[in-house]
């Protein structure tokens, strides 16, 4: 045993030896770029952190630097007793669960077509969904649209319009293309399987790694969803999470020239710059949450779709 | 086969879950369909603007606030409907103004039936408004608001004075009048540039409060070398502020002032004055006394009182420096709030100063920059509209004396009162009325609701008319003390810089369309040029010599500075 113990320190310090000067040093240099990478992405996480535990007074005259000054939870007590904050809050999982059901079937029944070999006119219906990567309408017609379908200020407003991403579904066609064998359909179909059947009982369960990416990334758009609504909607009880936020943002920035009375703007604004962090805290928590369930698919289920296709 | 079936079960459970959080989503979609379509039919069957219960209905189109957590089981709004027996709808807009433009133009370009009223301080800008109006999307209320039946508060409880700057200040340039203003000018805010001094240093080194820019220098000197703050180290700032502040602290110009006139601006934006007749325009940033001021700044700047991080720090930073906690390190700056201290009342440091009487310059000026109150157009009627005369009685309410108290304070009784034997305490007062400024208190505020969160106003988004009295003689439900600093300054603030400025100031101008396209670009140019060209000045970067000097001048002509003045002349000429 010992011998066996010695033998392999022996053999993998002559490893190291093989690895060379050039390979060392690579390593060390890459180590220390993904370090310092990761060191700039983990900062400002770290700081909002701190800053939402620290008293308003220390972050405004920025005594927050890296750990929290005055420990103080004046910031979470404001934002949890906002009750516009829960609107927000039930309004916003809403959106994210809903809107991410119709997003991932609507993709998956547009791209499971796409996927298949035997469907007339594919490069051309293709073509279709491409052009309208590269142009759009823009806001006004858009608009009109959405105002003509009578959905303004409507929670449809925000589910429907956009309810199929065409690059999340060139992901997912890619991936069904390359990842299910053609084999398995003709078995199925063999077998007397519909297209319906083999879709929901042979494709799905093989794709769920796409799927997860699927929802992950529809999940975070609708999440963090912020434009849509707030040019389609004009009620508070339809409001997401962002518009809150956004609004006690403003409340904190000053403009003398358009406040009335920039002295008591002024009062306002340390208290705001408390809860703008803790409610940057408190929105990302959901999505930081989901993550790393859905990470090991994640990374799969997109670089397969990239390489192969 | 039992596996299949088993399978199949599980499938069809699957399906019956999805459906079922589908059906969840649907319907409580589908009810908010519901509720929009009722609100549509509503709008559709009622051209004459009624609801079931046979009150009319006004939809406002306003601008939020975080503070607020409801606008509709709100006091003042249900006061409002009672008091016309009407129905107020909402319609919400961004709480950033530069949003809130954005859904309104695309309202208007969508051609989309209309808010019955826009209520917004900041989203539309004036041009925006004359483009509206000539395309008839917002309508003329000039008639209107001569009507005492229509406008009754406007033509009674509004001074004509008073009445006459607002019809002024809300007259577009084709004539028309498209809003109805907020009127509250203040003058704690009309005068931000507020100049204070290390009052502990000044007895420490036994200097006296400097009164000319010469004592000043010398008393800067003084608190740079000399190590008031006693810590054996050479750190303290002799003078300090920031040029990119937004309220008050740009220390250059209340430093101008003593050489000439220069009223406060944004950090980005420039004005222009009056000379001494009062009758032209002039551009004081190219005017030899500004050069002069120039000088003295560079002076301050080159022997190190006045540090280069004037044009540098940002708010952050002033307030890092003010709040330092071992030693004060600023021996006298300019800021308008006293909240850049933390807790300013119990706020070493921030206790330290006094507040500084504008400084007489060589040639005996002394002025104090001063912001002439604006009233600022809040209320705008839409063409949608199908009772403009109700909008604008709607509007007119907000003049009546208690609404304007409740748009501002709260509910009266619970936020605040005007109950004699209340305001006889002789334990409340405030600084005006110590000072003999003003007679007599006129409400009493028991409650300070402007930070808190509540259902009671609009914070102040709306129509308002209090006058500069009005606002001087509230007092606060806290024992008067006139040894708090905070409470003080507001009288030194009245006595020192309200009244320090020329007879005649140039107004607020306004444009045509042509002049304002010929215009826009020339005033940012002008504007970057003259404040970067100020910090090279002051910081030695740009020597101040006569060729300098000479250039600094061709270069504002060739960036069109002459189109501004005459077009500035043109629109002064309109007026006067």
């Amino acid at each position: 045993m010992k011998n066996t113990n010695q033998f392999m320190r022996k053999n993998s310090r002559v490893k190291k030896v093989k690895t060379g000067m050039n390979d060392q040093i690579f390593y060390l240099l890459s180590g220390l770029v993904l370090t310092i990478a990761f060191l700039l992405v983990l900062y400002p996480c770290i700081f909002v952190v701190s800053a939402s535990f620290s008293s308003g007074t220390a972050v405004q005259s920025g005594k927050v630097i890296l750990w929290p000054v005055e420990f103080s939870l004046t910031g979470y007590d404001t934002v949890f007793h906002t009750a516009n904050i829960w609107t927000g809050f039930s309004n916003s999982l809403f959106y994210t669960v809903c809107g991410t059901i119709i997003n991932v079937i609507l993709t998956i029944l547009a791209a499971y077509p796409l996927s298949r070999q035997d469907l007339v006119g594919r490069d051309k219906l293709m073509l279709f969904f491409t052009f309208t990567m590269f142009f759009n309408g823009g806001i006004i017609t858009n608009y009109l649209l959405v105002s003509k379908l009578g959905l303004i200020n409507t929670r449809w407003a925000l589910l429907l319009p956009g309810a199929l991403n065409v690059y999340n579904m060139i992901i997912a066609r890619t991936f069904l293309q390359t990842n299910i064998p053609n084999e398995l359909l003709e078995a199925s179909q063999l077998d007397g399987c519909s297209d319906i059947q083999y879709l929901i009982q042979v494709v799905l369960p093989l794709s769920k790694a796409v799927l997860a990416v699927l929802v992950l990334f529809y999940g975070v758009a609708h999440w963090n969803t912020y434009f849509n609504a707030m040019i389609y909607l004009n009620n508070r009880s339809l409001f997401p999470l962002t518009i809150f936020l956004k609004e006690i943002l403003i409340s904190g920035q000053i403009d003398a020239s358009t406040v009335s009375d920039p002295e008591l703007a002024e009062k306002v604004s340390q208290l705001s710059g408390v809860i703008k962090y803790s409610l940057i805290v408190v929105s990302m928590v959901p999505v930081l949450v989901i993550y790393p369930f859905v990470q090991k698919y994640f990374i799969k289920g997109v670089t397969i779709g990239a390489v192969k296709g | 086969m039992r596996k299949i079936w088993k399978r199949n079960t599980a499938a069809v459970l699957a399906g019956l879950m999805v459906a079922g959080a589908l059906q969840g989503c649907s319907s409580s979609g589908t009810e908010a369909t519901k509720a929009e379509n009722s609100t549509t039919a509503a709008q559709a069957t009622t051209s004459g603007n009624s609801t079931e219960n046979g009150k009319e209905k006004l939809v406002v189109a306003l601008q939020t606030y975080s503070f607020i957590t409801d606008y509709d089981d709100n006091y003042l709004t249900k006061r409002l409907e009672e008091e016309l027996g009407i129905d107020i709808e909402f319609h919400l807009l961004s709480a950033d103004s530069s949003e809130a433009t954005t859904q309104l133009s695309l309202m208007i370009s969508a051609g989309q039936e209309l808010p019955d009223i826009i209520c917004t301080n900041g989203a539309l800008t004036k041009e925006a408004v004359l483009e509206y109006g000539s395309k008839g999307v917002l309508i003329p209320l000039a008639d209107m608001l001569a009507n005492p039946e229509i406008a009754p508060n406007f033509n009674t409880v509004v001074s004509a004075e008073d009445r006459e700057t607002i019809l002024e200040a809300t007259t577009s340039a084709d004539g028309n009048i498209y809003s109805m203003a907020q009127f509250e000018p203040q003058t704690w805010n009309m005068t931000p540039y507020r100049m204070f001094i290390n009052q502990t240093w000044l007895d420490t080194l036994n200097l006296p409060m400097p009164t000319t820019t010469e004592e000043y220098y010398e008393t800067l000197k003084a608190f740079a070398t000399q190590d008031p703050n006693g810590n054996g180290a050479a750190d303290e700032i002799a003078v300090y502020g920031i040029s990119a502040g937004t309220y008050g602290e740009n220390v250059t110009i209340p430093l101008m002032n003593s050489f000439i006139y220069y009223p406060g601006t944004k950090a980005t934006e420039v004005v222009l004055t009056l000379d001494d007749s009062g009758d032209t325009v002039i551009a004081p940033f190219v005017q030899d006394n500004w050069r002069k001021g120039l000088e003295y700044m560079n002076r301050l700047c080159s022997e190190g009182l006045m540090p280069e991080a004037v044009f540098t720090d940002d708010k952050t930073q002033f307030m890092a420096v003010l709040n330092n906690e071992e030693v004060n390190l600023v021996g006298a700056l300019s800021s308008g709030s006293l909240s850049r201290w933390n807790n300013y009342d119990a706020n070493a440091n921030g206790q330290e100063y006094e507040m500084l009487p504008p400084l007489t310059g060589p040639d005996g000026v002394a002025y104090a920059p001063f912001i002439q109150y604006q009233p600022t157009s809040v209320w705008y009627i839409t063409s949608s509209c199908k009772n403009p005369e109700l909008a604008v009685k709607l509007g007119d309410l907000f003049y009546d004396p208690e609404i304007s108290k409740i748009t501002r304070y709260g509910e009266p009784e619970v936020d605040w009162t005007t109950n004699a034997e209340a305001l006889a305490d002789p334990k409340y007062s405030n600084a005006y009325i110590e000072a003999g400024l003003c007679e007599g208190k006129s409400m009493l505020v028991l409650n300070d609701i402007w930070g808190q969160n509540n259902a009671t106003f609009w914070r102040d988004i709306n129509p308002r008319y209090a006058t500069i009295e009005d606002s001087n003689t509230v007092v606060y439900a806290t024992e008067w003390d006139p040894s708090v600093k905070s409470l003080k300054f507001y009288a030194d603030n009245y006595n020192y810089y309200y009244t320090a400025h020329p007879d005649k100031l140039l107004p607020q101008l306004v444009y045509t369309n042509e002049e304002a396209q010929e215009q826009s670009e020339i005033l940012v140019n002008v504007a970057t040029y003259v404040s970067q060209s100020m910090a090279q000045f002051i910081t030695g970067e740009r020597p101040l010599t006569d060729k300098e000097w000479e250039a600094y001048k061709k270069e504002l002509d060739t960036i069109g500075l002459s189109v501004w003045l005459e077009n500035a002349q043109a629109a002064y000429d309109r007026i006067k």
